[in-house]
Parts: structure tokens; C-alpha cells; sequence
């Protein structure tokens, strides 16, 4: 939720309704499961539960970004977007 | 009890709003980070908490109602909506029966006393007259949707 925050520059803010309603959506879709993976053992709380991405997951991940990739190719194509942004 | 505890015990009964497997699956990941939340707010700062812990209880209840309207949708999807239009039918019958039973119950009643007993029946035929169409509209749609259920399922067969 922090680092969604961050990322967003503070314009998102994520509580655990929809952390936990978009894990619960994800790991039907197979995009992400439960990890057995933990980070650090010593100073993990053993009912902590991590999640890594399926290979379904980053399938998809690539196909969004390539779809995003070539919406943003349209207005750099046809020279709409400010030299400023450096996209 | 001290405000954290206290807190966290409302947040638990928030949490049991959710579906069941739902809650059985994440309340306690859930209750676990609201509880990470609170106290690294509180270790932050004093002022803005309870809004903070607010804003918390907002965001998960919407969570609840998002996640339980997903449910109803998956139920209805499941159940097929044959069923439900059948009940409808069923409770439309029911309902006018009762509006039949109540209006010839008042007219044995008020026969031979010459009271004036239109401003009961006719708003009863009235509803009688409505659970008839809704009975006829729901029996039409079972009909159509148990139609449709056989053609998905041949669809599927083939």
C-alpha cells in the first residue's frame, strides 16, 4: 500500500479493502499465488502471507504494457506529445 | 482497554461483514495490516490518526459491499436465473391467493350488515390483479431463461 502510494506520488491511496478484494481477484485469475518465500524469517510474523506473480501473471503483465505501449505510440506518431515529457 | 485494542476489535467486526470465504480466506491478513497501519500511524503522529483510522473503515466497508455485490452476481450467475424467476412466480401466486382470501373474507363478513367495504377491496384487487401479471411475466421469463439454460447446455454438449 506504501509502495502504491509512492509510486502514485500520494495522488492513490490503497487501504486493505482494496489490497485484499484485488488479491482475492488476481489469485483467481491466476495471475498471482501465495509464496512460500519470505523475506526475512527472523523478523517475518509467521502469519504474514506472500503472494509472487504466476507465469500466466507476467503473460499478462507484458501484454498491458505492450497495449499501453502502442496507445502511446499513436500521439507520439502523429507528433502530439510536448517535446517536455521526454516520452 | 486502550484505543488500538479497541479499534482493531471494531475493525474485526467490520471484517465479518465480508463473505465467508472471503473472510475466512484474508481477515486475518486484513486485520494484521490495519493493525501495521495504526500503530506506525501512531508512531508518526498524534494528530490525523482518527481520521486516518476513519478513512480505513470507509475504504473496508466499501470493500464489503464491492465484494458482496460480486457474490450476488456470482450467485445469480450460478444458481441460473430460471430458479429465482420461479420463486418470483411462486411468491406473485401466493401473494394473490392471500389478496383473494382476504377480499372474500371481508365480503362473508360485511354481507347483510350493508357496510361499505370498497375502499378495502378494491385497492386488494388491485394488488390481487398485479401478482397476476408478476406471476404471468415471471412464468413467461423462467420459460424464456430455462430455454436459454438448454440451449447453452446443448451448446456445451456439442
Amino acid at each position: 500500500m506504501k509502495q502504491v502510494e509512492s509510486d502514485s506520488g500520494g495522488k492513490v491511496r490503497m487501504g486493505p479493502g482494496t489490497l485484499y478484494g484485488s488479491i482475492r481477484r488476481m489469485s483467481e485469475a491466476g495471475l498471482i499465488c501465495e509464496s512460500d518465500k519470505k523475506i526475512d524469517p527472523d523478523l517475518d510474523d509467521e502469519r504474514r502471507v506472500y503472494y509472487s506473480i504466476t507465469a500466466l501473471g507476467q503473460q499478462t503483465l507484458a501484454v498491458e504494457l505492450r497495449r499501453y505501449r502502442q496507445v502511446v505510440a499513436v500521439p507520439r506518431e502523429r507528433s502530439l506529445l510536448p517535446e517536455a515529457w521526454g516520452v | 482497554m486502550d484505543g488500538q485494542a479497541r479499534y482493531r476489535r471494531w475493525y474485526r467486526r467490520l471484517l465479518d461483514l465480508y463473505p465467508r470465504p472471503y473472510r475466512e480466506r484474508f481477515a486475518d491478513g486484513m486485520e494484521q495490516t490495519f493493525t501495521d497501519l495504526c500503530r506506525e500511524r501512531a508512531g508518526a503522529a498524534g494528530r490525523g490518526h482518527g481520521a486516518f483510522i476513519l478513512w480505513i473503515f470507509i475504504e473496508t466497508f466499501a470493500g464489503v459491499i464491492r465484494e458482496r455485490a460480486t457474490d450476488l452476481a456470482r450467485l445469480t450467475m450460478t444458481r441460473n436465473a430460471t430458479d429465482v424467476f420461479r420463486i418470483v412466480k411462486y411468491l406473485a401466486l401466493a401473494a394473490g391467493g392471500l389478496m383473494v382470501a382476504g377480499i372474500a373474507t371481508v365480503m362473508v363478513l360485511a354481507r347483510g350488515t350493508g357496510e361499505d367495504i370498497t375502499g378495502v377491496v378494491a385497492p386488494a384487487l388491485l394488488l390481487t390483479i398485479l401478482s397476476v401479471v408478476a406471476a404471468v411475466v415471471a412464468a413467461i421469463l423462467q420459460g424464456a431463461s430455462g430455454r436459454r439454460g438448454d440451449e447453452a447446455g446443448d451448446d456445451l454438449a456439442g
